[in-house]
C-alpha cells in the first residue's frame, strides 16, 4: 500500500469510527494488525429446517433413558435449545468427510500386559455405598419400569422463544465440603 | 516449609472466595516433610476438585459429597513425587460444566481482583475457576485444572495469570473424572509460561492406564521471535469482541511483529460452527459418562425407594444441577437411533473439517494468536440477568484447541479500562508444547 492510500485508509477507519461504525481503533504507536471489521459469528436460524414439535411421548422417553426427570417447562424447553444449537449443523458441507472420534487416530494403543492385579480390600470397595447388607450392595425392587406422569404445558415448551418465561439457575452458599460454613 | 506454611495462610485468609472445596492442610504438611526428606524442594499445589485424590472428591457436585475415592489421579500422584505439597482441592463448575464457577455445590468461586459481597462478585471465569484463583492469590505455585473447551485459559485470562492446555494426551486422563474423553486435556496454571513447561515436564510422559496418552518428543524450543509466522485469524474479531480484547490483541501482534515476526492473515471459516459442533459432542459423551452415577456404589442416594429406576431417577433429579441434567438430556436426544447420524455423525463431521483447517493453517505459520474471551470477567449478576448465555460467547475462542487437540496457551496480556485482565491465546500445532511456551514467554516478557 502506497502512502498516500494509507492516509486514505486511516482517515476513513476514523470517520466510520466516529460514524459509530463498528470498527476497531488502536493502542498508540500499533499498527492495525488484527482485522478491524467485525467477522459475523452468529448463524442465521431462519436457514434451519423445522424444529420438530416435542411430545409427551418424548418427554417420557428420555426421562427413561436419562434416569432423570425434567422439573419444569423450561427444563424441556433447554432441550428445545439444544436441538436447534445441533441443527445449525446442516448448514455445513461435510461431504466426503469422515467422522473424527479422537486426536491420534494413527497412533498404536498399547494393551495392558495380562498381570494379576492386588484386589481394593473390600472395606474400601464399600467405602462409599450409601447402603450395605453383609458384603452386597443394595437396590430397591427391581423391573418396575420408571414412572413418567403428562404434567407440563406442551404448548408452553413449544413454544418457549416466544412466551416462556425463563428463570435463571441461583448460586447457592459458600461453605467447605465438610460443611463449615467459611 | 516456609513456603507450605505461607500458602496455608493465604488460604485461609481468602476463606471467602470460595477457593477450596475441601483444605488438605496436613496433607500438605506431611508432604512436605517427605520432600525435605528426600531433597526436593517442597512447593504448594492446588488441585481442581474433578482429580481423584485419596481425601474427598467431589466435583463440585451433591452427588459425590460424600465421595473418597480408593486412588490418585496420575496426575497428582506425579506431582506429590516431585516435592508437589497439595494445599486442597479447588472449587469448579459442577462436573465442569461451565464458565462461570458459580452455580456449583459449595457454592460460587469469587474472584479476588475485586470485593465480594454475598449478592455480587466478579466472575472468576471457568470451570476451573478454583484454581486459577489460587495462582492469582500467590496460595499455589502450580494449580492443576482441566479443559475440555477452555476451561483453563479462560479463567487464567479473567485472573491475570498463564492457563495452558497441553496437546491432547501428553497428561494423563487417569484419576480424571471425564467430561468429553476425547476432548478433555490435564491443565496447568501458573505465573510464568516458562513455570508452565516446567510442571508440564514434571507431570508428562506415557501412563499404562491412559491409552490415548502420549510422549513429547524432544524439541529444541526457539529462543527468538525472530522470522516465526504468526497466523492472525479473521473469524475471532467477531461481533461479541469488545474493544479492549481486540486493542490488545492488535498490541500483542505488534509486539511480535516488533520483534521481526511476519504476520500473516488467515482464515478458519468453520469457526463459527465451533459452538454447535462442541454442544452436541459434549452432550453425547456426558451423557453416557454421566451414566456411572446410580447411587448404588457410591453417590447421593434418594430415599425414595419404590423401585430401582425410581430410586435412579430421584437420587439424579435430587443431586445434580440443572447445567447438568440438561446436557444429559440433550445428550440422550443425539444419541437416539433416529437422531445419532443427524447431529453426533454430523458433529464428529464438523470436528475434522474444523481440524483440518488448523491444521492446513500450521502449513503457512508457526504459531495463531487470537483473543482468550471477549473481554474483561464479567459480574455474577451479568451473568444471571443474560440467563448464563454470555458463558458461549467466551466459549467461541477456545473450543477450537480442544476439538484440533492442539495446544494452547492464554497469556496475560494486559488490562481494559475497567482496570480488570485481559489474555491472549496462543495456540500452535500438536505436540509443539515447548515452542509455544517459548513464544509465550518472549511475548509476555515484551508486555509493558
Amino acid at each position: 500500500m502506497n502512502r498516500l492510500s494509507r492516509i486514505l485508509w486511516a482517515s476513513t477507519r476514523r470517520a466510520n469510527h466516529n460514524g459509530r461504525s463498528q470498527r476497531r481503533t488502536a493502542l498508540e504507536g500499533d499498527k492495525f494488525l488484527v482485522p478491524d471489521e467485525p467477522y459475523n459469528s452468529k448463524i442465521d436460524d431462519s436457514l434451519l429446517s423445522k424444529m420438530p414439535s416435542i411430545d409427551s411421548k418424548l418427554i417420557a422417553n428420555l426421562e427413561r433413558l436419562s434416569l432423570v426427570r425434567f422439573d419444569s417447562e423450561q427444563a424441556v424447553a433447554n432441550l428445545r435449545n439444544a436441538i436447534k444449537v445441533a441443527k445449525r449443523l446442516e448448514l455445513v458441507d461435510t461431504e466426503g468427510l469422515e467422522p473424527m472420534y479422537t486426536v491420534w487416530e494413527d497412533q498404536e494403543c498399547p494393551t495392558f500386559d495380562d498381570i494379576e492385579e492386588e484386589p481394593l480390600p473390600i472395606e474400601e470397595v464399600f467405602r462409599n455405598a450409601p447402603v450395605r447388607f453383609d458384603d452386597f450392595f443394595v437396590t430397591p425392587p427391581g423391573n418396575v419400569p420408571l414412572e413418567s406422569n403428562e404434567r407440563f404445558d406442551l404448548n408452553v415448551i413449544n413454544e418457549w422463544d416466544t412466551i416462556g418465561k425463563p428463570v435463571a439457575p441461583q448460586a447457592k452458599s459458600t461453605r467447605l465440603v465438610e460443611g463449615k460454613e467459611k | 516449609m516456609h513456603r507450605i506454611e505461607s500458602a496455608i495462610e493465604k488460604a485461609v485468609k481468602f476463606r471467602s472466595h470460595g477457593i477450596f472445596i475441601s483444605e488438605t492442610f496436613e496433607l500438605a504438611r506431611r508432604q512436605a516433610r517427605d520432600a525435605i526428606e528426600k531433597g526436593l524442594n517442597p512447593f504448594p499445589v492446588a488441585v481442581k476438585d474433578c482429580f481423584l485424590t485419596s481425601t474427598s472428591t467431589t466435583c463440585a457436585s451433591q452427588m459425590l459429597e460424600n465421595y473418597t475415592p480408593p486412588m490418585n489421579a496420575t496426575v497428582v500422584d506425579r506431582i506429590v513425587a516431585k516435592g508437589g505439597c497439595i494445599i486442597g482441592k479447588t472449587n469448579l463448575d459442577e462436573f465442569c460444566m461451565g464458565t462461570s464457577s458459580a452455580l456449583g455445590h459449595f457454592g460460587p468461586v469469587k474472584s479476588a481482583l475485586s470485593e465480594a459481597t454475598s449478592d455480587d462478585w466478579l466472575i472468576p471465569g471457568g470451570s476451573s475457576g478454583g484454581s486459577a484463583v489460587a495462582v492469582q492469590t500467590g496460595i499455589a505455585d502450580l494449580a492443576v485444572g482441566s479443559d475440555t473447551g477452555g476451561s483453563t485459559r479462560n479463567p487464567a485470562a479473567f485472573n491475570g495469570v498463564f492457563g495452558f492446555k497441553p496437546t491432547y494426551g501428553v497428561l494423563s486422563r487417569s484419576g480424571l473424572i471425564p467430561l468429553v474423553n476425547s476432548l478433555d486435556s490435564p491443565s496447568i496454571f501458573a505465573t510464568s509460561a516458562e513455570s508452565c513447561w516446567k510442571y508440564l515436564e514434571m507431570l508428562s510422559g506415557i501412563d499404562a492406564a491412559d491409552s490415548t496418552s502420549v510422549n513429547l518428543p524432544e524439541i529444541e524450543g526457539i529462543k527468538s521471535i525472530e522470522g516465526l509466522k504468526v497466523g492472525i485469524p479473521a473469524e475471532y474479531n467477531n461481533e461479541c469482541l469488545s474493544d479492549d480484547a481486540w486493542k490488545l490483541w492488535n498490541h500483542a501482534a505488534n509486539i511480535l511483529e516488533r520483534q521481526k515476526a511476519q504476520i500473516i492473515p488467515i482464515s478458519l471459516p468453520t469457526t463459527k460452527y465451533s459452538l454447535a459442533c462442541y454442544s452436541v459432542l459434549s452432550a453425547a459423551d456426558i451423557a453416557s459418562n454421566m451414566a456411572r452415577y446410580d447411587s448404588v456404589a457410591y453417590g447421593h442416594r434418594s430415599k425414595m425407594e419404590n423401585s430401582t429406576y425410581e430410586m435412579y431417577a430421584s437420587s439424579r433429579s435430587e443431586s445434580l444441577n440443572t447445567v447438568v441434567r440438561k446436557r444429559i438430556f440433550a445428550g440422550n436426544y443425539m444419541l437416539m437411533k433416529q437422531y445419532r447420524e443427524l447431529y453426533l455423525e454430523k458433529a464428529l463431521k464438523v470436528r475434522r473439517k474444523i481440524s483440518n483447517e488448523i491444521r492446513d493453517a500450521f502449513k503457512k505459520v508457526d504459531i495463531i494468536i487470537t483473543p482468550t474471551a471477549t473481554g474483561t470477567a464479567p459480574k455474577y449478576s451479568e451473568l444471571r440477568d443474560t440467563l448464563f448465555t454470555k458463558e458461549d460467547d467466551d466459549d467461541y475462542f477456545t473450543q477450537a484447541a480442544n476439538l484440533a487437540g492442539i495446544p494452547a496457551i492464554s497469556v496475560p496480556i494486559g488490562k481494559g479500562c475497567n482496570g480488570l485482565p485481559i489474555g491472549v491465546q496462543l495456540m500452535a500445532n500438536k505436540l509443539q508444547d515447548k515452542t509455544l511456551c517459548n513464544i509465550a514467554q518472549l511475548l509476555y516478557s515484551r508486555v509493558l
